[in-house]
C-alpha cells in the first residue's frame, strides 16, 4: 500500500502542486487548509509524513505541532515544514528538513524518500 | 630715568679724540660700553659695534651732516645724539630735522649727557614695545577674522543662546535659512513652537556645562523642513560660569532622506516577500502541470497549468509593480480622465466609511471640470488616504455632536484642486510640519506613516502641491492643487522638483 503524505497549506495554488508531485512518486496524499482543522485529518487518515506550512490564518504551524508531538499516537510522525519564511529552521527543530519555498522538487522528494521511503 | 645702564653699547664719533676718550669715561661710568671713532672711521663702527646709541660730537658742520645722513641711511634705527657748538641752536635744530634724536650744546656737562641717553633709550624702548603690541595686535586681529570666518562659514548652523534661550549670535549660515533673529527665542525660531522643546540641549547644558546632542526637525524661514544633528557646548566667562551655550545644527536631511527611502524599501521587501516566495511556488506548481500535461499529451492538464501560471504571474506582476514604486523607479502612468468621474470615484471609496460612523459626507463640485491628465491609481490612493485621515479626525473627535467630512473638486482651466475639510479634532503645527515624512504617524499602532508620505510623492510627481490649513479643535483643510496638464520639465528636472517640494510643505494657520 502506497505511504500517505499529509499536506497541510492554507495556499490551494500550493497544496495542489504538491498533490501533483507526491502523486506522481507513488505517494497517496491528504490535505489540511490549516493548522486548526489538522489534528482531526490526521486522526482520520493517520498519514506517513506531514508537511507543514508555518505562517496560515487561523492557527499557525508550529502550534499544531506542538500539538501533534503531544499526541500519544501520532505524535512520532515525521513532518517536514515547507514555508515562505525565511529562517523556518528555527521554528520546529525536530522537523526532518525544512524547505523555503519556492523549494527544490528533486531535493523534497529525495529526503521523503529517506524518512519513509 | 635710567640711574646706571647695565652694558649698553655706544659709539662715541668725535674729530677730537681727546674729547672722545673724555666723554667714553664718563659713559663708562654709567655703565654704557662706548666705543671711539672719528669721522672717517665712524661707519665701520657703528657697523661692527651695532649699537642702538650714538654720539656725534660736531667740528666741521659740513663733515658732521655727512656722518650723520651716511649713519641715518645705513642704520635707521640707531639713536643719534648730536653735540653742536655752544649756541648753534639752528644747526641742532638741522640736525634734529634730519633725523638726531637729540642735540646738546658743547662743552656738554655729564648731566645732560646722561639724560639724553636715558631719553633716547626710553624712547627706544617705547618704540620697541610698541612694535611687540603692533605686532601681537595683527596676529589677534588675523585670528579674529579668522574666528569670525570659521564661524560664518562652517557648513552648519550656529547659534549663541543665553539663559532664556534667546540668541544672542548667530552664523550666516543661521541668518541665511532662519533670518536675523538676534533676540528671539531659539524654539520659536527653529520649530515654530511657544514652549521649548522637550529634552532641550542647551538647557541640559546650562545645567550640567557638559555637550549634548540631539537630532530635530526644524523649519526654515521658506518653510524647507530640514532634519539636523544638535551639539550644544558652554560658553564660560572669565569666572568659569556659564553665561551662554552655543548650538551648533548640522543638516542631516539627505542622509536622512536616504535612510528613509532604504528603510522603507527594506521595511516593504520584508513584507511582500512571503507572498511572493508563495506565489513563486504555486508558479512552479503550475509549471509542474504543463510541463506533465505535454509530456503526456494530455490537453486538459497543460491548460490547467497555463491557467495557473498565467494567473501566479500577474500577480507576480503586480508586487514587482508596486516595488518599482516604491524603488522610484516607476513612472507615473498618466491617463486623461473625467474630472467628475473621477472624483465620484474617490469619494464612493470614502463615503462607506463616514456614513457607518454617522459623518455627514459632502461631495460638491465647482468650476471647470472637463478632462484632466493624471495618474488615476496613485492619485486617488493619495486622496483616498487624506479622506480616510479626515474621517479618522471626526471619529476621534469627541467634543462635537455633529461631524463632516466635506470633498470638495474646483476647477480652473489651468488647475483642479481637490480640497478635503472636516470638523475634527485638527492637527498641531509641530504635526503639521512633520506629518509628511516617512513613518511619521500620529495614530499609533493604527497607522504605517506611509500613507501622507505617499500621498505628498505622487502629488509632486504630478507637479502638484498640498497644502494643509488647521485648528486644534476645530478642524482641518487638506488642499491638493493639480495641474490639468502634467508639465513634463517639472517633474524632469531635479531643481525644480526640489522647488516644489518645498513649496509644498508651507502650512498656513
Amino acid at each position: 500500500m502506497a505511504k500517505k503524505i499529509m499536506i497541510i497549506d492554507d495556499d490551494p495554488n500550493i497544496v495542489t502542486y504538491l498533490e501533483d508531485i507526491f502523486h506522481d512518486a507513488g505517494y497517496a496524499t491528504c490535505k489540511a487548509m490549516d493548522g486548526a482543522d489538522a489534528l482531526a485529518v490526521v486522526n482520520q487518515e493517520k498519514p506517513d509524513l506531514i508537511t507543514l506550512d508555518l505562517e496560515m490564518p487561523k492557527e499557525w504551524g508550529p502550534r499544531f505541532y506542538r500539538e501533534l508531538s503531544q499526541d500519544k499516537v501520532h505524535g512520532s510522525i515525521p513532518v517536514i515544514v515547507i514555508s515562505g519564511l525565511a529562517g523556518n529552521k528555527y521554528a520546529i527543530q525536530k522537523a526532518v528538513a525544512s524547505f523555503t519555498k519556492p523549494f527544490d522538487r528533486a531535493e523534497l522528494l529525495k529526503v521523503i524518500k529517506e524518512t519513509i521511503g | 630715568m635710567h640711574d646706571f645702564v647695565v652694558s649698553e653699547p655706544l659709539v662715541i664719533i668725535a674729530q677730537d679724540a681727546g674729547h672722545g676718550k673724555v666723554l667714553a669715561r664718563i659713559l663708562t661710568e654709567h655703565g654704557y660700553q662706548p666705543a671711539n671713532a672719528d669721522y672717517g672711521d665712524a661707519l665701520a663702527t657703528v657697523g661692527v659695534v651695532r649699537p642702538r646709541l650714538v654720539v656725534l660730537g660736531i667740528c666741521d658742520c659740513m663733515q658732521g651732516h655727512e656722518v650723520a645722513q651716511k649713519i641715518h641711511s645705513a642704520f635707521p634705527e640707531v639713536r643719534l645724539i648730536v653735540l653742536v657748538p655752544e649756541g648753534e641752536y639752528r644747526m641742532g635744530l638741522d640736525f634734529l630735522e634730519e633725523g638726531a634724536s637729540d642735540f646738546l650744546f658743547k662743552p656738554v656737562s655729564e648731566r645732560a649727557l646722561r639724560v639724553a641717553l636715558d631719553r633716547a633709550l626710553n624712547a627706544l624702548e617705547v618704540k620697541e614695545e610698541n612694535e611687540v603690541l603692533k605686532a601681537k595686535n595683527k596676529i589677534l586681529e588675523s585670528s579674529q577674522q579668522l574666528c569670525r570666518q570659521l564661524f560664518d562659514e562652517v557648513p552648519c548652523y550656529i547659534s549663541v543662546q543665553n539663559k532664556d534661550r534667546r540668541i544672542v549670535r548667530s552664523n550666516r549660515q543661521f541668518k541665511l535659512d532662519f533670518g536675523a533673529c538676534l533676540g528671539e527665542r531659539c524654539y520659536e525660531v527653529y520649530k515654530h513652537r511657544t514652549h521649548p522643546c522637550p529634552n532641550c540641549p542647551v538647557e541640559q547644558t546650562f545645567n550640567d556645562g557638559l555637550m549634548h546632542q540631539t537630532e530635530e526637525v526644524v523649519t526654515t524661514r521658506t518653510g524647507q523642513q530640514k532634519v539636523v544633528l544638535t551639539l550644544s557646548a558652554p560658553l564660560r566667562d572669565e569666572n568659569g560660569e556659564i553665561t551662554e551655550v552655543m548650538e551648533l545644527a548640522t543638516d542631516i536631511s539627505q542622509i536622512r532622506e536616504l535612510q528613509d527611502r532604504l528603510t522603507s524599501l527594506g521595511l516593504f521587501i520584508g513584507s511582500i516577500s512571503h507572498g511572493v516566495r508563495g506565489m513563486l511556488t504555486a508558479l512552479d506548481g503550475g509549471l509542474y502541470r504543463l510541463e506533465k500535461g505535454i509530456a503526456n499529451q494530455d490537453l486538459s492538464m497543460a491548460a490547467d497549468g497555463m491557467e495557473r501560471v498565467k494567473v501566479m504571474i500577474s500577480r507576480i506582476r503586480n508586487s514587482v509593480l508596486e516595488m518599482l514604486y516604491y524603488s522610484k523607479d516607476r513612472d507615473p502612468n498618466i491617463q486623461t480622465v473625467d474630472v467628475q468621474s473621477f472624483g465620484d470615484g474617490v469619494a464612493n471609496f470614502v463615503e462607506p466609511k463616514a456614513t457607518k460612523h454617522d459623518i455627514r459626507f459632502q461631495k460638491e463640485f465647482h468650476g471647470v471640470l472637463g478632462q484632466m491628465d493624471l495618474d488615476p491609481e496613485t492619485i486617488s490612493a493619495g486622496l483616498v488616504n487624506i479622506l480616510e485621515n479626515a474621517v479618522d479626525a471626526c471619529i476621534e473627535d469627541e467634543s462635537k455632536e455633529r461631524h463632516f467630512v466635506a470633498f470638495i473638486v474646483e476647477g480652473t482651466h489651468e488647475r483642479v484642486s481637490f480640497i478635503i475639510r472636516d470638523n475634527g479634532m485638527g492637527i498641531d503645527r509641530a504635526t503639521q510640519e512633520k506629518m509628511f515624512s516617512l513613518f511619521f504617524s500620529s495614530k499609533g499602532s493604527k497607522g504605517t506613516g506611509l500613507g501622507l508620505y505617499i500621498a505628498n510623492d505622487v502629488v509632486h510627481q504630478h507637479g502638484g502641491t498640498i497644502s494643509v490649513d488647521s485648528k486644534v479643535g476645530q478642524g482641518t483643510e487638506f488642499r491638493v492643487e493639480l495641474p490639468r496638464k502634467r508639465v513634463r520639465s517639472l517633474q524632469q528636472a531635479d531643481g525644480m522638483q526640489e522647488d516644489s517640494l518645498h513649496s509644498a510643505h508651507t502650512s498656513q494657520v
